[in-house]
């Protein structure tokens, strides 16, 4: 065993020990949380009634008794029991095990205890955890510089959104902030070097005429088909269309980047090793690489945009509407991010490429 | 209309920068596209979501794979790790997503089901668990093509390595691909995040608040599962291709990544 191998076995080890401290605190924070939380004891469960929906469909609405013990507040250690309904599909709703931490409320009025949520933090912060020691166990020092950068991407984050909350427009910000996220997200991963300048440079000028040809088609066609509306729970006086641009930009900036970082290590390590190498040679090698990553990023991208959509048409689909419909109307949103991020990313291979190979070129000349 | 629209400029843009492979690359997207559509359609006629979810991800995978890449060494062990992946995923999701009850609509987003019957008559839940697999699906099938496609070329240039050796190659090519492939994975989702964090900060949801939220919860969740496969699919993947390299005497096949692969081959044969 040497030195290196038992240095990051004590480190995941420490790391190890801090996550499962902070998934046990997380369970048992309940003294820091305002609102009364309960312990869900024994839950006993009947058929409340049946209702039928959309073509037909029949749907059970259980009711459940549930005894508690509360965790905090004034009435700590007092046990409480209320009844909740819940329906089969659980569209709306939901029900309780014994061992679950709900979060329930006394109304005055009734004079009785009712749910209120459940308690989900325990749930979020183990996915957390296990996804942070794996990235450091299996990642290794770039695993952790990544999670490093994902935090300052979201801390920026979080304040150009509050720029924009206080009234200045979204976009500005926005561009900020992807200016900011490239720079910082590539010079962590790659250093401070030409590579990483071509691939800064790459992902801007990427980024660019992909909002360039997002907003050439939307003053085309004019939105039509893309239902804002699904923002709409957003509430009046905001301007979705400024927002729609901003995920637009977001959404695709991460395989922008990737692309570009590809394409400029590819070409420097290809200009390193062979120093006589043609430009002619260059480009066809990158377009090569291209085409190898075209399909597979855009597959992530697709997956990622569009799964969260499945219970969406789930409900639409129940309920009658064709998924053509639904595809029309409401995932327009996700869809449209899906495609000018694969936009932006397929135009990124050739930018990426020719601009490696002019300012690699340019170094490896004045050197 | 819009959508048609970008799909047209996309189709137009993949022919111009990759030719044939462009538009196979747009066909799987839609061939894809085609495959989630039929696994809404078999739950919403009474399939169990998690059966639909297994079955899929393996014509996902497959589909993807083979469709873009052919039938050889590559995709064949890349195929294997995304299962063997995909069935650690499986039970992951099951105790995360299943004990963290995020299936179904959290009252924030009820503006924009409140016109529809909630009588569906589908396990909401399980179809939570459905949606984190499939999106991790998605996601880690990148990641193991590009390793197992890059050991493949190692082998070819220098058969003489042992499997320990093309194994610690993988991992090294591995590590700097999880870099920006999480990052695409985060950044789009923070790309549909925007519209929530709007609304969380109007209504100064408070940092417990925002955590105990079913919205935020399901997309957190699923990004994280995403993430995660990603990370679990490249040791797998350097292990599996490496083995069948070496062990098994798999012949090269088509030369075609071998550029890039030697490319990068060097280049962290360097570092």
């Amino acid at each position: 065993m040497d030195a290196a191998f038992r240095k990051r076995g004590i480190v995941l080890c420490v790391l190890a020990v801090l996550l499962c401290a902070a998934v046990i605190f997380c369970k048992y924070d309940y003294g820091f949380y305002k609102k009364t939380i309960a312990t869900v004891t024994a839950v006993t469960e009947t058929v409340d009634h049946t209702e039928y929906g959309a073509r037909n469909i029949r749907e059970i609405y259980y009711r459940q008794k549930i005894s508690a013990v509360i965790k905090n507040g004034k009435n700590k250690g007092e046990s409480i029991s209320f009844t909740l309904v819940r329906s089969e599909s659980g569209v709306n709703d939901e029900g309780y095990r014994a061992g679950n931490d709900v979060f329930v409320s006394f109304s005055t009025a009734s004079g009785s205890w009712s749910a209120d949520g459940f308690k989900r933090d325990v749930y979020v912060v183990s996915a957390a955890a296990l996804f942070i020691f794996a990235m450091a166990a299996v990642g290794r020092k770039k695993g952790f510089l990544s999670m490093v950068s994902v935090l300052i991407n979201i801390i920026v984050f979080t304040w150009a959104i509050d720029l924009y909350l206080r009234g200045i427009n979204i976009l500005i910000p926005c561009i900020a902030a992807v200016v900011f996220f490239s720079a910082v997200s590539l010079l962590i991963f790659c250093g401070w070097n030409r590579k990483t300048g071509a691939a800064v440079l790459a992902t801007l000028i990427g980024t660019g005429i992909e909002i360039g040809i997002a907003l050439i088609v939307i003053a085309a066609t004019g939105y039509s088909g893309v239902v804002v509306e699904s923002m709409q729970f957003l509430l009046t006086d905001i301007d979705y269309t400024d927002i729609f641009i901003a995920e637009l930009l977001i959404g695709g900036l991460g395989a922008i980047m990737d692309i570009a970082i590809t394409m400029s290590a590819s070409m420097q390590e290809l200009m390193e090793k062979n120093p006589d190498i043609t430009t002619a040679s260059l480009i066809k090698s990158g377009k090569e690489i291209g085409k190898d990553v075209m399909g597979t990023m855009t597959n992530v991208l697709l997956f990622t945009c569009i799964s969260g959509s499945i219970p969406m048409m789930l409900l639409m689909v129940q309920n009658g509407i064709g998924i053509t419909a639904y595809m029309q109307h409401f995932a327009s949103i996700e869809f449209s991010r899906f495609l000018t991020g694969s936009i932006g990313l397929v135009v990124t291979i050739p930018i990426g490429l020719l601009i490696s190979i002019r300012l690699l070129r340019k170094g490896k000349r004045t050197v | 209309m819009m959508i048609l629209a970008l799909a047209v400029v996309l189709l137009i843009l993949m022919l111009a920068i990759g030719g044939k492979r462009g538009l196979r690359s747009y066909i799987s997207l839609f061939a894809n596209i085609l495959i989630i559509l039929l696994i809404v359609y078999s739950v919403s006629k009474g399939m169990p979501p998690f059966f639909a979810a297994v079955i899929g991800c393996m014509l996902i995978n497959v589909l993807t794979l083979i469709f873009n890449n052919g039938l050889n060494i590559k995709t064949l062990s890349s195929a294997v790790s995304v299962i063997a992946v995909l069935a650690v995923m499986g039970v992951l999701s099951v105790v995360i997503a299943g004990g963290a009850n995020i299936g179904g609509f959290s009252p924030e987003e009820y503006a924009a089901i409140c016109g529809y019957s909630f009588n569906i008559g589908i396990n909401m839940p399980d179809v939570a668990v459905l949606v984190v697999l499939v999106g991790a699906a998605g996601a880690m099938i990148d990641t193991s093509i590009a390793i197992s496609s890059f050991l493949n070329e190692a082998h070819l240039h220098n058969p003489a390595q042992t499997m320990r050796e093309l194994y610690l190659s993988g991992m090294n090519v591995g590590r700097d691909l999880l870099g920006t492939t999480t990052n695409t994975l985060y950044f789009a989702f923070l790309g549909g995040f925007t519209t929530l964090l709007i609304w969380f900060k109007l209504y100064s949801y408070s940092a417990g608040k925002i955590i105990n939220s079913n919205v935020f919860s399901q997309e957190f969740i699923r990004i994280i599962c995403s993430g995660l496969s990603c990370v679990l699919v490249m040791p797998v993947t350097s292990i599996i291709t490496s083995y069948i390299l070496t062990k098994t005497g798999g012949e090269a096949m088509i030369k075609r990544f071998k550029d890039r692969a030697a490319e990068l081959f060097r280049e962290w044969l360097r570092l």
